[in-house]
């Protein structure tokens, strides 16, 4: 079956079963390794990425379903601004460790961004825990979340 | 502070992980696995495969088919019998993974089932025919100071007690993977290894070539938290043999449910303690009976059980001690090296033992564990001279002031009639490095500083980058020595056929003691800096000159120093349901003095969860020797939402021996949060806690038995 639709503002038309899972259409077909795979059953968030801006598991999605749709990976994402903001807050608050979980995490925590512009301890780790990390014990990422927000509603120096 | 160079990388997910690797013509290899932990293979029926497709057994390795941990005791393929459910017994290869799926629908194998011997009492009773030698002990060690059994008919008191631990799955991000290169004559294996040095060695047993025909490299690794170490021998020579019998490129990938149910754990533990106290009220004699459940083969078992026994009474100092552990076999997966090695029981045990204990008696516990803290000049449970000041007490005033812990204590548990409040708090230490005289055994371990024509400088080493910092650490500590600006210091992932074999990544070793060898290379590059071109400087570890061991006896420095810690934990438990949510977390510990304040501190965060999630959450049980769970979905670590904010503090103590004065931090902070958890939930609910993890129908099960009996 041929399936369209766009990733990281390119569009792409693929020949391929629709059942495939979205996260190895994006790893394996269009070489997006970006997005990680820590479960493949939707428990990790390692496979973050942003349907039409919002976010979503690849893993449990199937490629058929986003069929028109606006697909954001990490490597599309990057681009942003608000990656920037976010990737230095956890860069320089010590908010990863092995980074498996990193990129994920950075969609996830951008979407709350977006969505709520100062959000608090409580608000960060219910939006949040969805996306698990091993390493960090969390602490560090929630103080770079706040961190980041805060640096959103300064204007950009960049 | 210095900002780790793979942050950025990172971020973006494009930092050299597995993942992001392949190889034109790669083949997928599934590993066809035992359904059942023990039986005999009657016969395996193979259909008939396409072209391109392989099914490959034990005949088709060319040399030992051995799968070498520490010992060589352990078929890499299953021969005529298996061992433990999910043992290896054929691979299947080829370039499409729905066709090797079909494949695997094909096969039968027909098992004569036998009795499996699944507990520890399974394995000590004998009743069932040993799985393991002629009475299923993997490894036993064990030492008595003083005299126990007489100090105990002098005690006012004595007290038993008993506790069990579960297995505990590290759960690193990313799943364990390899992929095995055959070129001309040689074969490189990549992979996340958190040891690489041993891959070659592994390797070259089944393959039957000499060490020097294979290479491995290692990819930028996505947590390993020990389960990187021994395990990675088992998928590595699974590949190199696929890539032989194929001349292909071979990868394996563990999926999250192969990954839970196929390698190593946290070792489930039993552990009896007996102590007797007199008149006034201090512990006189104490005697630990530690049993940890292990796997079909040696494996590491004996490793962990080593710091089990060494550390086994913790922080405290008792003037008779007797410490018996023994590492039995049952028909399971092999568990192996695990944050905190055997320490996190012991500790739990101990703690735990000693806050019932004071109880009993009548008097906080905290104090009377401050009672029988070691001291500076004490002498350890091996009978090691402390020569380096212990400041637990600073550490628990330092805990105290965070938390409130004494304001607290016992005040909170009539707050709700539905929800009860309690708080609780572990001191522990944690030895490391391990002496070499005893358990590391001795060989050099080197690495190099080499300063390139432009005068940039590149550390060689094997030592690995497990997200824990050591190559920040590293490049830190040469920066601080050249005086030049650390960016121009760099270390790769390492290359075993570039980098000197450093040896361990592993049991807390990397800052203290190769972070050492790091700051005496750079201060030998530093006065050849002026010589023209390329400089080269190779350094070998050096033990401290004062270190006594004697391994026969299990007498003396077991450490080069110790490590110490304490953490309060506050919950609160509904009645109703035995809920436990942890609600505050505060801890102190010294470790020297950090080189990297905010990656010691992550290292901390960390472990603490991770001990959190031991003794709360982690449930991981077999039912006949089938593991009952085995994905994210049944086996639940924490989340952001199950821990709140953690306040800590480092106490500074700076060892002598340590680069900059650091100790060991990778591993202590892991220890003591399960049995802060117990004794916060002992506050809550007035009740003895003897088991991790504290499930809510564990707990049920307590309060309803408290009831019955009041
Ligand atoms: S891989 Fe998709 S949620 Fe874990
Ligand atoms: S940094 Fe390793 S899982 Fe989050």
């Amino acid at each position: 079956m041929t399936i369209a639709f766009v990733v990281n503002g390119r569009p792409v038309v693929l020949e391929t079963d629709p059942l495939r899972r979205l996260i190895d259409v994006l790893r394996e077909d269009l070489g997006l390794t970006g997005v990680k795979e820590g479960c493949g059953e939707g428990e990790c968030g390692a496979c973050s990425v942003l349907i039409d801006e919002r976010p979503a598991l690849a893993c449990i999605v199937a490629v058929g379903a986003v069929e028109g749709r606006h697909v954001v990976t990490i490597e599309g994402y990057q681009e942003r601004d608000l990656f920037r903001k976010v990737a230095s807050a956890f860069s320089e608050t010590g908010a990863l460790q092995c980074g498996f979980c990193t990129p994920g995490m950075i969609i996830a925590a951008g979407a709350l961004i977006d969505a709520c512009s100062d959000p608090d301890e409580e608000t960060i780790r219910e939006a949040l825990s969805g996306n698990l990390c091993r390493c960090t014990g969390y602490n560090r990422i929630v103080q770079a979340v706040m961190r980041a927000s805060r640096e959103t509603k300064e204007p950009s120096s960049l | 502070m210095t900002v780790r160079d793979d942050a950025w990388a990172k971020c973006c997910g494009k930092a050299g992980y597995m993942d992001e690797l392949s190889f034109p013509g790669m083949l997928h290899v599934m590993v066809v696995r035992s359904q059942l932990p023990r039986a005999g293979i009657r016969s395996v029926h193979v259909p008939a495969v396409a072209s391109g497709y392989y099914v490959i057994d034990s005949t088709d390795i060319p040399g030992r088919n051995v799968c070498a941990i520490l010992k060589q005791d352990f078929p890499l393929l299953a021969e005529d019998r298996v061992s433990f459910a999910g043992q290896a017994i054929l691979l299947i290869a080829g370039p499409e993974r729905d066709r090797i799926l079909e494949i695997n629908d094909g096969i039968r194998i027909d098992y004569e089932p036998e009795e499996p011997v699944i507990t520890i009492e399974d394995a000590e009773e004998g009743r069932i025919p040993p799985v393991f030698g002629t009475d299923n002990v993997i490894a036993s060690i064990g030492f008595e100071r003083g005299d126990v059994e007489k100090t105990f008919i002098e005690s006012a008191r004595v007290f038993e007690d008993e506790f069990r631990t579960g297995y505990q799955e590290h759960l690193y991000l990313e799943t364990l993977r390899a992929i095995a290169v055959p070129e001309e004559g040689r074969m490189t294996v990549y992979g996340p290894f958190q040891i690489p040095d041993i891959v070659p060695v592994a390797v070259s047993i089944p393959l039957g070539w000499n060490t020097d025909r294979i290479r491995a490299r290692v990819t930028t690794i996505g947590g390993a938290f020990g389960g990187k170490m021994e395990t990675t021998t088992q998928i590595t020579c699974l590949s190199a043999l696929a890539a032989y019998v194929t001349q292909r490129p071979c990868s394996i990938v563990y999926d999250r449910e192969e990954d839970i149910t196929t390698t190593s754990k946290r070792h489930p533990s039993r552990i009896r303690i007996k102590s007797g106290v007199d008149q006034n009220k201090r512990v006189r004699a104490v005697k630990m009976d530690i049993d940890l459940l292990g796997g079909a083969c040696f494996g590491s078992s004996a490793v962990v059980l080593d710091s089990s026994v060494k550390m086994a009474t913790g922080p405290y100092r008792f003037e008779n001690v007797s410490v018996r552990g023994r590492a039995l076999a049952t028909n399971h997966i092999m568990p192996g090296a695990t944050r905190g090695f055997g320490v996190v029981q012991t500790t739990f045990a101990i703690e735990t033992h000693m806050s019932h204990v004071a109880r009993q008696l009548g008097i906080d516990p905290l104090d009377f564990r401050l009672g029988h803290v070691l001291k500076q000049g004490d002498r350890t449970s091996t009978d090691a001279v402390l020569r380096d000041q212990v400041k637990i007490p600073e550490i628990v005033k330092s805990v105290d002031a965070m938390s409130g812990y004494r304001a607290k204590r016992g005040r909170q548990a009539g707050s709700d009639a539905t929800v009860k409040k309690g708080i609780g708090i572990a001191l522990y230490s944690f030895g490391a490095p391990h002496t070499v005289k005893g358990t590391l055994r001795a060989r050099p371990r080197p690495l190099i500083l080499r300063r390139t024509g432009s005068g940039d400088v590149v550390i060689l080493t094997t030592i690995t980058e497990l997200g824990q910092g050591i190559v920040t650490v590293f490049r830190e500590i040469a920066s601080r020595i050249l005086d030049i600006p650390i960016e121009r210091i760099s270390m790769d992932n390492p290359d075993t056929d570039r980098d000197p074999s450093t040896l361990g990544t592993g049991a807390s070793l990397g800052v203290t003691l190769f972070g050492k060898s790091v700051e005496r290379a750079a201060r030998k590059l530093k006065d050849r800096w002026d010589e023209p071109g390329e400089i080269e400087v190779m350094e070998d570890y050096v033990e401290p000159g004062y270190l006594e061991w004697d391994d026969k006896r299990v007498v003396g420095d077991a450490f080069h120093t110790y490590s110490w810690g304490a953490v309060a934990v506050e919950v609160s438990v509904d009645l109703l349901t035995c809920e436990v949510q942890v609600t505050g977390v505060w801890a102190a510990h010294d470790i020297g003095r950090p080189i990297n304040d905010r990656l010691a501190e992550g290292q901390v965060d960390g472990a603490l969860v991770q001990g959190l999630g031991f003794g709360l959450m982690e449930v991981l049980e077999s039912k006949e020797g089938i593991l009952q769970q085995s994905r994210l979905r049944d086996y639940t670590i924490p989340t952001m939402r199950d821990i709140p904010a953690i306040r800590q503090f480092f106490v500074i103590n700076p060892y002598s021996e340590g680069p900059f004065g650091a100790k060991s931090v990778g591993e202590i902070p892991t220890i003591g949060a399960a049995a802060a958890l117990g004794e916060a939930v002992a506050d809550a609910l007035g009740i003895e806690v003897g088991r991790l993890p504290i499930t809510p129908e564990y707990l049920l099960d307590l309060v309803r038995a408290k009831e019955a009996s009041s």
